[in-house]
């Protein structure tokens, strides 16, 4: 570079110096509301609201800008909010040629070559949108920039605009995503097969999903309420809401009934107790889920049941073919006896001889009724020790055999 | 070799840098333009469009098929508005550069490769610019085009250092830059970077030239510095040049984890990932480099696209 000559006007250095700060001035001001406007656009999550804050923005930097804002979708373009037909055909053009692509690829904004159709005085610049090394669309503007008097400081200025605008639209996306996902993640817990409940640190419930069937209340009804009202025995209802201060993860099974419920409406319920995090709507601090398992239970109980009668079935056969022959013998015996004595029976053997008739009938009849068993009942026989019940007894709900039947 | 010794050579190379010709007045004055943000096109396409010469070669490199716009740029105005402002700085000082430091490309000049591996590094640092997202992507490639020009200087204008360097060099399995702070007490990355200030190119390619080799020795804006090392690795790995290969050093993880590289599984640089896609890019600028080299080229105008 040539060196300064030492007989350089002062009065001139002077003047381009105070040049030089006006410039400053001039570009720091630009710059400040420049940035205002960035910080509008980085805060807005609606498509909408970015553009019209792009426009602003762009009205900084270009002469009577019209923009249009193109999102890549797949292979294509889409428009976010309505831009001009003109610059509709124009985007399609520069697509077409390959120059969408190119200046996506390059990274920053351009002056397209002239399109048919536009006026003298405009010009078109094509400003990509790169969101994390990628291009999620571009930027159209058509503008009365002349393209010889552009600047890089404008070009900076155009490639500071869209990085916002890019970063702001992304969130945008972003934003829509997560609702999205927040709506499908609250279908999930709303139609899940458990009950799931939010509750805070009184143990107050903060959030209940729609399967309320097991407390038998609906969800806007337990909201509010301390799942220990739902303990029938208040010292297991003061241990539960120890166990959700405690913050660990665990699981019980516990009894619970509904207080405004009649007594013997109990149902048997698996909590599962899991701490959550800090800045949980309603100062929740714990998420419960609650199975019921009263149905399960009860399916065990019949199984168990079905097991012992399963074991008495076999001991009535075995009773039957053990006992019944023997039996037989002593009952044809007896009569047989009865009638080789014939008239010289006394009445004390004929009394001897009936009651082992008897108590061999009965025999049979025990037999007979532990065939017919169809559930096992205990009667108490002595002190803890029980015994089955053969008698017969009319059905009842639930009994094996009707559901058998 | 003395501490006096030692000055008196750093002198006298300083002194060799300084008497070496300034860039053409066009080119400077370019550099010195596009260093002005309020400069218009207007006003650079005028300054450009009066060396006739230059602007051809220029236009030509701009229609070649490593910037690949799929139009034909017919005038400098064009060019500037498409390819950005940095990027006709950098062709103007290729196209100027080039063209002056001629070199015999018969196999006897040492430094035959030196214009392939600086464009090999300046396509990479391009590249690597672009996808580490640093927007200046300009600088990097003028940067990369001018890394080793010390080397240039040491071997065209001061032949009796050039020699002692390389009989150095053929007994140490050390990398060029320590042989020649041994025997000369000033690297190339010095002397190159002396020679940038002297053209008065822009002070972050003139440090990034200086740091090539060290970028994490400097405090600040070490960036184009990173590029610039990682750049010359991938040039070097490209061009299989047996000499260098057995000097080459890895890629530092430091520089790596400055640039925020891409990883491979077992947490490395994927060195892989960027060799192939400068592949690609090397071979794109295939034409561009041999415009600017002033060898048969294959270029537009054969697929149609005549200026």
């Amino acid at each position: 570079m040539p060196s300064e000559s030492p007989g350089r006007d002062l009065g001139q250095e002077f003047r381009d110096l105070e040049d030089l700060v006006q410039q400053l001035r001039q570009s720091l001001d630009e710059l400040r509301e420049i940035q205002d406007l960035a910080r509008t656009i980085r805060s807005s999550v609606s498509p909408d609201e970015i553009l019209e804050g792009l426009s602003a923005m762009l009205r900084h930097i270009l002469p009577d800008p019209q923009l249009g804002l193109f999102l890549i979708t797949g292979e294509e373009f889409t428009a976010v909010g309505d831009p001009s037909l003109a610059l509709r055909a124009a985007l399609h053009t520069l697509h077409e040629d390959g120059i969408t692509s190119w200046v996506l690829e390059e990274r920053r904004p351009i002056f397209v070559p002239r399109l048919d159709g536009m006026e003298a005085d405009q010009s078109d610049l094509l400003v990509p949108l790169i969101v994390m090394s990628t291009g999620i669309g571009v930027l159209l503007v058509r503008s009365r920039q002349h393209e010889e008097e552009l600047t890089s400081h404008q070009l900076d200025l155009l490639s500071f605009a869209s990085g916002q605008a890019a970063l702001a639209l992304e969130n945008s996306r972003l934003v829509s995503v997560l609702e999205e996902s927040r709506r499908q993640l609250q279908d999930m817990i709303d139609n899940a097969v458990d009950l799931i409940l939010l509750v805070d640190e009184e143990g107050r419930i903060t959030y209940a999903n729609a399967r309320t069937e097991a407390l038998d209340e609906p969800r806007e009804r337990l909201v509010g309420r301390c799942l220990a009202d739902f303990v029938p025995d208040p010292a297991l209802g003061r241990q539960l809401t120890e166990e959700i201060r405690r913050g660990a993860r665990s699981l019980k099974e516990v009894l619970l009934r509904n207080p405004v419920h009649p007594p013997e409406r109990l149902i048997t319920a698996q909590l599962s107790f899991t701490p959550l995090g800090t800045n949980y709507p309603g100062n929740s601090v714990c998420m419960i889920i609650l199975r019921d398992l009263s149905e399960q239970r009860r399916l065990e109980e019949q199984a168990r049941e079905a097991e012992s009668l399963k074991a008495v079935m076999l001991a009535a056969v075995t009773v039957n073919h053990e006992i019944n022959n023997p039996l037989t013998a002593i009952v044809g015996n007896l009569f047989l006896l009865k009638r080789e004595l014939g008239q010289s029976a006394t009445p004390e053997m004929l009394q001897r001889i009936e009651l082992a008739e008897r108590s061999a009938q009965q025999i049979q009849d025990v037999a007979h009724k532990l065939e017919q068993v169809s559930a096992v009942r205990r009667v108490r026989y002595l002190g803890d020790t029980d015994m089955l019940d053969i008698e017969p007894h009319a059905p009842v709900d639930g009994d094996l055999e009707e559901d058998e039947a | 070799m003395t501490v006096h010794a030692t000055s008196a050579r750093v002198a006298r190379i300083a002194q060799g840098i300084l008497d070496l010709p300034t860039l053409p007045t066009v080119v400077a004055k370019i550099v010195q333009l596009v260093d002005n943000p309020r400069t218009s096109a207007a006003t650079l396409a005028q300054l450009i469009s009066s060396d006739p010469a230059l602007t051809a070669r220029m236009l030509k490199m701009a229609n070649s098929a490593y910037y690949g716009f799929p139009r034909r740029i017919g005038t400098i105005n064009l060019a500037i508005v498409v390819l950005g402002f940095n990027t006709v700085r950098d062709l103007a000082i290729s196209a100027s550069l080039a063209e002056r430091i001629n070199i015999d490309h018969d196999g006897s000049d040492p430094m035959a490769d030196f214009w392939d591996h600086s464009v090999a590094t300046a396509v990479a640092a391009r590249m690597l610019q672009r996808q580490t997202q640093n927007r200046q992507v300009g600088e990097a490639f003028v940067a990369g085009l001018l890394h080793d020009i010390g080397r240039l200087v040491v071997a065209r204008y001061l032949p009796e250092e050039f020699h002692r360097v390389q009989d150095a060099l053929a007994q140490s399995q050390e990398p060029l830059w320590s042989v020649e702070l041994e025997v000369l007490g000033m690297g190339h990355p010095e002397v190159g970077s002396t020679l940038c200030k002297h053209w008065n190119l822009p002070e972050p390619i003139c440090e990034s030239i200086h740091y090539h080799h060290n970028p994490l020795g400097l405090e600040d804006n070490r960036t184009l510095a990173c590029i610039l090392h990682v750049a010359e690795y991938m040039a070097h790995r490209s061009g299989r040049n047996p000499h260098i290969e057995g000097r080459l050093r890895p890629v530092e993880a430091g520089v790596a984890e400055a640039l925020g590289l891409r990883r491979n599984t077992r947490g490395e640089p994927d060195m892989v990932w960027y060799l192939e896609r400068l592949q690609d890019e090397l071979q794109r600028a295939e034409s561009f480099r041999d415009i600017l080299l002033g060898r048969q080229t294959q270029d537009r105008e054969e697929d149609g696209h005549a200026f």
